[in-house]
């Protein structure tokens, strides 16, 4: 998991940034506001979990969750901020400027590694959505490229595609869905065939 | 009456904090030592010229560091510094700031009792 620290007080910054460290977290560390806001804008691939400090000179942790939220709507993070504990009424302001959650600075070990856990939980349901989202797409696509008119020759039962070529039936559907075919031979078929074997039979023991 | 060396410094809150990391400890303790001269510089060139946002921030990183360090009483005192710039009551600042330095001036020789 990548964990993005922002705080301008290196002392903080280190601490913070080496406790997470030692939990095996991947830190990267932001001197000032616009710094964290460029590297979240460089990561909306990814899902990030951000802690910022609220007073940092350019931007503030709380505009930095405002632009995150405004600009990347759909990007998978989780922003948590530090305040002092005199700042503490500033929470609300904070949560409603798009901040998940929020800690006291300066932070109780047990207490972050416990409200980063349930970053951890919220980031990784979201992925899972998403990729749940992203398979109905695709089978909501296979389903589309199904309708419609399909060009079918009435004798050989091949399908003109998008592309003007003639496919078997089978390979047509099978190119555009999950379906895959086993072959068999249905019993009216198989009664016509057994009739043609014998027809077949008895002419070549009239000849 | 003499200060209680707890808030001064507790060491074993310090110990703590840093998950008894010895290297992160002394590593905290030597960015404080370098960073403190320079940030009550700061504190006073912002009172000479009564630039309320300078101190407060000063105020507000000094008190950030100290709270890190469990430095309560420095801690406590850059924060009744931060409240007068943030007020604007500068003309409470000196003051404010006179006790600040003086906790400062406690914590640094046991800071320098650890970095050793």
């Amino acid at each position: 998991m990548k964990i993005l620290v922002a705080d301008d007080d290196r002392i903080a910054a280190t601490v913070l940034a080496q406790t997470l460290r030692q939990w095996e977290f991947d830190v990267t560390v932001a001197a000032d506001g616009a710094e964290a806001l460029r590297h979240l804008q460089s990561v909306t691939a990814a899902p990030t979990l951000a802690i910022l400090d609220w007073m940092m000179p350019q931007l503030e942790g709380a505009d930095v969750c405002r632009r995150v939220r405004l600009e990347m709507p759909w990007a998978n993070m989780y922003l948590m901020l530090l305040t002092s504990l005199e700042s503490k009424d500033r929470v609300i302001a904070g949560l409603e400027a798009g901040a998940d959650d929020y800690l006291i600075k300066p932070f109780d070990p047990d207490e972050l590694r416990a409200r980063i856990n349930v970053g951890i939980r919220v980031l990784t349901l979201q992925e899972r959505l998403a990729e749940r989202v992203n398979q109905l797409q695709d089978a909501l696509t296979n389903v589309k490229q199904l309708h419609g008119l399909l060009p079918i020759c009435s004798y050989c039962k091949r399908i003109r595609g998008d592309d003007q070529y003639w496919t078997a039936v089978e390979s047509y559907i099978a190119e555009r869905s999950d379906a895959q075919f086993s072959h068999g031979i249905c019993p009216p078929c198989a009664s016509e065939l057994e009739r043609e074997i014998e027809k077949h039979k008895h002419r070549r023991q009239r000849d | 009456m003499a200060p209680d060396p707890l808030a001064i410094l507790d060491v074993a809150a310090l110990e703590r904090q840093t998950g008894g990391d010895a290297g992160l400890r002394s590593e905290i303790v030597r960015m404080f030592l370098e960073d403190c001269p320079q940030r009550l510089d700061a504190m006073g060139g912002a009172i000479a010229v009564g630039d309320a946002a300078a101190l407060t921030s000063a105020a507000h990183t000094l008190k950030g560091s100290a709270a890190y360090l469990k430095a309560a009483t420095v801690r406590e005192r850059a924060a009744e510094l931060e409240g007068c710039a943030r007020e604007g009551k500068l003309a409470d600042a000196p003051v404010a700031f006179n006790r600040l330095r003086e906790a400062v001036d406690e914590l640094l020789p046991e800071l320098q009792k650890l970095s050793r």
